[in-house]
């Protein structure tokens, strides 16, 4: 397999499919700094009122957008509430991957395959690109986040403030280790996002990329009402995770599951596309 | 007009897509009747025979309207999508292979663009509301169809929400068929709004998805903002419209009707 021409399509894919979409993810920074911003405010809100310690620094700004919701008890009293940033960002990913794979195969992947003779290259390729692209997005988040942190507390805070974990997101179990707490909410939700991505690739690959992310928006809302490990959406709520839950989501047990995902995804993709009529 | 209503509407219904659409939301509310309602009966009956209850189990509770259950959840979240995926596109697909172009010469530009706008309406209406009119009738069916009383505590009907007077009366029935064509006409004009996003958007797929990039957006804002149950996601349940959310859902409703009549003005000055 020539490396050469793997290079020069994945070159193709990222200017196609990341610089010239650099909208989407300018969308992304406006979100994330529209929730961060609401965030702050709301705990400056609690701060003046006594009702908070101290200020949040930038793990909980993380922490905002990822917790998810906790574990929801359908009593008849307590109302369903969305999650909403965590679905807000979760469903743009989706809806950013969507159908760039086979609107580039409609449009002029056909000619490119014919070129390379080559159909493996260019699926794997598009599933170069599905990763750059996803870490792309949590890299403008981090990236705004951190400027965020940065302008207003002048450090970078890698631990989580109690009152304001107790405050904004019932979380009464934060005296955790550093490693835990990072890998929980820093490289869960990022190798989540990766097995949804290549899971919707896979997906829109057998069937129409609207109802691919209907699946996945279906996934995403049931993971939201129902804690189980079946429903991967489990996975990137942080505020499920092991580690502030009893009896919540194992980390390795995710780690493992996402891990997993991406493998069969990636196989699933480049075998069907190997036998998919596209002509 | 009528001859291209005709065609239209027999564009929208005789699709794979409107199958698809149809299979997947009857699909969630048969899903719904066989693992959630079977499950309510067989606990109601387990609380009969210790004699512990008073109020029989009614139709009018178990239906996925009024119902509060994980597939409930996912019905009224991934409407705005089922809705919009058979004929969503359809103008942007008109346009694009040019059929748009042959039409016009036969038929008046504004039967034509009205034509569609009533399509989307009434494909979107359709598709959200056959799946509770199935839900409604599996209910019926399999159990009695009684009066609910507010004192029993188990409906999720209160007295501060709309029509409540209505549901708590001999005339359940009336709020159940207020509550399907308040739906038909929400969802109905909500699909109507692929068509205006179609001058705007060259892309099927974000043209397919505007409803429920829309309803979402509105959700969230909602959230920060005026309240989550003052957005089409929520309100789409009329049981949870409290008679204060009242005024903001008429507000929204009467932006979607000027969305849908600016869409028809855009196909006007439409360039072919």
């Amino acid at each position: 397999m020539s490396y050469k021409t793997i290079k020069k399509l994945v070159k193709y894919d990222l200017y196609w499919g990341i610089l010239n979409k650099w909208k989407k993810y300018f969308i992304m920074l406006i979100l994330t700094l529209i929730i961060t911003v609401v965030f702050i405010k709301n705990c400056q809100f609690y701060y003046a009122l006594d009702k908070l310690d101290s200020m949040p620094g930038f793990l909980d700004y993380m922490m905002n957008i990822f917790h998810g919701m906790k574990k929801f008890i359908p009593d008849g009293k307590t109302q369903f509430e969305i999650p909403v940033e965590w679905m807000a960002f979760h469903l743009f990913i989706a809806l950013s991957i969507g159908n760039y794979i086979i609107d580039d195969l409609e449009k002029c992947g056909i000619n490119i395959i014919t070129r390379v003779r080559s159909r493996n290259k260019w699926i794997i390729s598009k599933i170069i690109w599905n990763v750059v692209a996803v870490l792309s997005f949590y890299l403008v988040v981090y990236i705004v986040n951190i400027l965020i942190a940065l302008s207003i507390t002048g450090k970078l805070q890698l631990s989580l403030t109690y009152s304001v974990c107790n405050k904004f997101f019932e979380l009464y179990n934060v005296n955790v280790g550093h490693a835990n707490g990072l890998l929980a909410i820093i490289i869960l939700p990022i190798l989540s996002s990766l097995a949804i991505s290549q899971m919707q690739m896979f997906l829109s690959l057998i069937v129409k990329p609207i109802v691919s992310f209907l699946i996945i928006a279906s996934i995403l809302i049931l993971s939201a009402y129902t804690m189980s490990p079946y429903l991967i959406g489990n996975y990137s709520m942080v505020q499920r995770s092991e580690i502030f839950m009893k009896d919540g989501i194992s980390i390795l047990a995710a780690t493992i599951v996402n891990i997993i995902i991406i493998i069969v995804s990636v196989i699933g993709s480049i075998v069907y596309f190997n036998r998919k009529d596209i002509i | 007009m009528k001859a291209i209503l005709k065609v239209e509407l027999i564009r929208a219904f005789r699709s794979k897509l409107m199958l698809f659409s149809l299979i997947v939301g009857n699909g969630i509310v048969i899903m719904y009747y066989i693992f959630s309602v079977t499950k309510y009966i067989k606990s109601f009956y387990s609380i009969l025979n210790n004699g512990t209850t008073r109020e029989l189990l009614s139709a009018n509770l178990c239906w996925i309207g009024t119902a509060f259950d994980n597939y409930t959840v996912l019905y009224f979240f991934i409407i705005p999508i089922l809705a919009a995926i058979p004929y969503g596109a359809s103008l942007y697909m008109d346009k694009k292979d040019g059929y748009i172009n042959n039409l016009l010469i036969k038929t008046d530009r504004k039967n034509y663009f009205f034509a569609k706008l009533i399509t989307y309406f009434i494909s979107g209406g359709i598709i959200a509301t056959t799946p509770l009119i199935l839900s409604y009738i599996l209910a019926i069916v399999s159990l009695p169809s009684i009066r609910p009383y507010a004192e029993s505590g188990v409906y999720n009907i209160f007295s501060f929400n709309i029509f409540s007077g209505i549901y708590f009366s001999n005339y359940t029935f009336i709020y159940i068929i207020i509550f399907i064509a308040f739906d038909f006409i929400l969802f109905g004009l909500i699909n109507c709004l692929c068509m205006i996003f179609t001058y705007w958007e060259e892309n099927r797929f974000a043209i397919v998805l505007t409803p429920f990039i829309i309803c979402y957006g509105l959700h969230m804002v909602g959230q920060y903002f005026i309240g989550t149950d003052k957005t089409p996601l929520t309100y789409a349940r009329l049981n949870e419209v409290s008679s204060d959310d009242l005024i903001y859902i008429i507000g929204e409703l009467l932006i979607l009707v000027f969305l849908a009549f600016f869409s028809l003005r855009k196909g006007k000055k439409d360039v072919l």
